[in-house]
């Protein structure tokens, strides 16, 4: 394992270790709550099939077969 | 004709006095709710509620392509019992007379995409499952694809993992040409992983990644590309026009061909912070694979409560990406003893060269109830501006494009 695999493994460790630190009770989470904070994309499906067919390092979702106005 | 236009004139004014009147009615619904997130929640679900959803998007470029996508999705869900079920319809119609369309003396074509599928969740618990399946059809493209997606809550819902797992099989063909007579098989399977953590009373983070393999050759079957003597390579400027390529290209024009398979990998950070009357949500993404592209994807997007009914999201999105190893703007030959050499790898795509996209838009949702009543209605409005710098490519250097959507939500319990 590389100086820097390690690195970044004790940093996630260490990142875990802090997330679980922070303890939110049932009633202090309205705000984690609300419909914005959703982790979904917030692009529609057309936007999303616009952006799978025009960008190669992007695609390989299972939207992106054709459909792109290309030849 | 003038009587027509004055007429045309005289209403404007009425007809964007009643838009304002609309926006102003929804986004004077009551003001801003300060600390209340609490308030979308604090109904507690009870019974089954349907959910329907219609989007109609447009987009057009200065390439002239145009693309226009109307959906609908249907579905219902118990938040109590924990399950949801859905479907979903979408159709494509992709209208395009692009330059490499033209540069291969084509003429413009059109194509309709059908798009059908259902999905499911399941998990009254901690553990929960999800499933889908879709079905994509277009006159020389089949799509099937279908997986599922299990999510855990642990840690007394501070810490969320889940994991997904998607098979897809395309079918690729031509037009007006059998599957049986002529076709390619395309597989993938699509693997992802990840977390979400909750920060704070106000803050999530989610660190992901995921994984894709594809196994089959994605060529284009109507993809020429154009080649030229190592002679003539330096003459042909980024950007060249069709004229210029085909003046100076060899008669040979053979079809692209990709490799046969393709891994891709990406990490994705995203994080959430929600304040008394706007969310922020940033998010980036790297990008490698097996072709050789790297590719960083930069999205922000604040969405801010104007009131109770109204939010407005403006957004910025940035994606900037390396070409594929054997990407060439200027394809050459080799003459041997034997004769003409064609590489092996060549394509025209300039999806795979550099390229550099910046997407600035907003959303605007306009709730046309309170939230919490048992039948919920929005309107969805969106719009967006793209521009695609090519760094290294044939024919075209930049294109602009608008994307609209206009959809609309709704909810009954």
């Amino acid at each position: 394992m590389t100086t820097y695999a390690k690195l970044g493994l004790v940093a996630l460790l260490l990142f875990f270790a802090c997330a679980g630190c922070t303890r939110v009770a049932p009633h202090q989470r309205g705000r984690l709550a609300h419909p914005s904070m959703t982790q979904t994309s917030s692009a529609g499906p057309g936007e999303q099939h616009v952006r799978a067919v025009q960008e190669g390092a992007i695609g390989g979702s299972l939207d992106a077969t054709s459909g792109c106005g290309c030849n | 004709m003038r009587r027509a236009a004055a007429a045309a004139t005289e209403r404007r004014p009425k007809r964007a006095i009643a838009t304002l009147a609309v926006l102003a009615w929804a986004a004077a619904g009551s003001p801003a709710y300060a600390d209340d997130g609490a308030a979308d929640v604090g109904a507690a679900p009870s019974g089954a509620t349907i959910e329907a959803s219609a989007e109609l998007s447009t987009y057009a470029d200065t390439d002239n392509v145009t693309v226009v996508t109307p959906t609908a999705r249907a579905g219902i869900r118990d938040d109590a019992e924990g399950w949801r079920v859905g479907a979903r319809y979408l159709v494509d119609v992709v209208s395009a007379a692009s330059v490499d369309i033209v540069s291969t003396a084509s003429s413009r074509w059109r194509e309709v995409r059908h798009v059908a599928g259902v999905d499911g969740e399941y998990g009254p618990g901690d553990l929960r499952g999800a499933a889908s399946a879709s079905v994509s059809v277009e006159p020389d493209y089949l799509s099937l694809s279908g997986g599922f997606s299990p999510s855990w809550r642990i840690d007394d819902d501070h810490v969320t993992l889940a994991l997904s797992y998607a098979f897809g099989h395309d079918t690729i063909g031509r037009v007006d040409t059998p599957f049986s007579v002529f076709h390619r098989t395309l597989v993938r399977h699509q693997m992802a992983a990840g977390a979400s953590f909750v920060l704070g009373p106000s803050s999530v983070l989610w660190l992901g990644a995921d994984a894709v393999l594809e196994r089959g050759d994605q060529s284009k079957p109507y993809r020429y590309v154009p080649m030229f003597d190592a002679a003539t390579a330096e003459r042909v400027p980024r950007g060249a026009h069709v004229a210029l390529v085909n003046a100076l290209r060899r008669d040979e024009r053979p079809l692209e061909q990709l490799p046969t398979s393709r891994d891709r990998y990406a990490v994705t950070g995203r994080w959430l912070h929600r304040s008394s009357w706007a969310t922020l949500r940033l998010e980036e993404r790297l990008y490698t694979d097996s072709w050789g592209q790297l590719a960083t994807t930069t999205e922000g997007r604040y969405a801010m409560d104007l009131s109770e009914r109204t939010t407005l999201a403006p957004d910025l999105r940035i994606h900037v990406q390396s070409a594929a190893g054997f990407w060439r703007r200027v394809p050459t030959v080799s003459e041997t003893a034997a004769g003409v050499v064609i590489p092996s790898l060549r394509t025209g795509d300039r999806e795979l060269g550099p390229l550099a996209t910046v997407t600035a838009g907003a959303d605007l949702r306009i709730e046309l109830g309170r939230r919490i009543a048992a039948t919920r209605v929005a309107l969805v409005l969106r719009l967006a501006g793209i521009h695609t710098s090519f760094l290294d490519a044939l024919f075209i250097t930049q294109r602009r494009a608008i994307f609209t959507a206009v959809g609309f939500e709704g909810a009954f319990q």
